[in-house]
């Protein structure tokens, strides 16, 4: 069985986030958080 | 720019953020926004125009409604001296939504059936606490919100 703790899904916050879009050149800094659940 | 963008079953939430005098240009038209509140700075859309082709500079404060009326082309924002910061609420179903600007001082009633994203601020509601970026859902019946805000409330 995979030991999960050893590579974590990262999270901000509590919420996970899957995608990252860095543009450095363009100066665009995009930051996904995927599934979150309504309060 | 930068974009932190929270992902919701029915919709999108953005917060965006732009630096003074930058400009953000997007090929693709943002069809899906519902609406935006400007919470900082002032933009000018050179792509948001309404029916008689007036392009219309959402600024601090202000909500801008996108609509049969209001029409949202291939972006291009420029922020002004002091950057720009908002938040766009945007439908993931296809469907008529209907969006208001809210500006929480203690307490608010939020009718049933309506949820709010919350642009700026603060405020709790049927023993939940929003804060900026969030997405509250609708409930069946009126509810108390309370804090201090600015909301986008929609249907």
């Amino acid at each position: 069985m995979a030991d999960e703790t050893a590579n974590p899904k990262p999270t901000i916050g509590t919420e996970p986030v899957v995608e990252i879009y860095n543009s450095p050149e363009s100066n665009i800094f995009v930051e996904i958080h995927n599934d979150v659940e309504p309060l | 720019m930068r974009d932190l963008c929270r992902r919701y079953p029915m919709f999108n939430v953005d917060l965006v953020y732009l630096d003074p005098n930058e400009k953000f240009d997007s090929p693709v038209a943002h069809s899906t926004c519902i609406a935006g509140f400007v919470f900082q700075g002032n933009t000018v859309y050179n792509s948001l125009r309404n029916e008689e082709g007036d392009f219309l500079t959402p600024c601090n404060g202000g909500l801008f409604e996108i609509s049969p009326k209001n029409k949202l082309y291939p972006m291009i924002v420029t922020a002004g001296d002091s950057g720009a910061s908002w938040l766009c609420v945007s439908y993931k179903v296809e469907g008529t939504y209907e969006a208001q600007h809210v500006n929480v001082v203690s307490d608010y009633t939020l009718p049933a059936g309506w949820g709010f994203a919350v642009a700026q601020g603060e405020v709790t509601a049927d023993g939940k606490t929003a804060t900026q970026g969030l997405y509250f859902e609708p409930r069946a019946a009126d509810i108390i919100v309370s804090g201090s805000a600015d909301l986008i409330i929609l249907r």
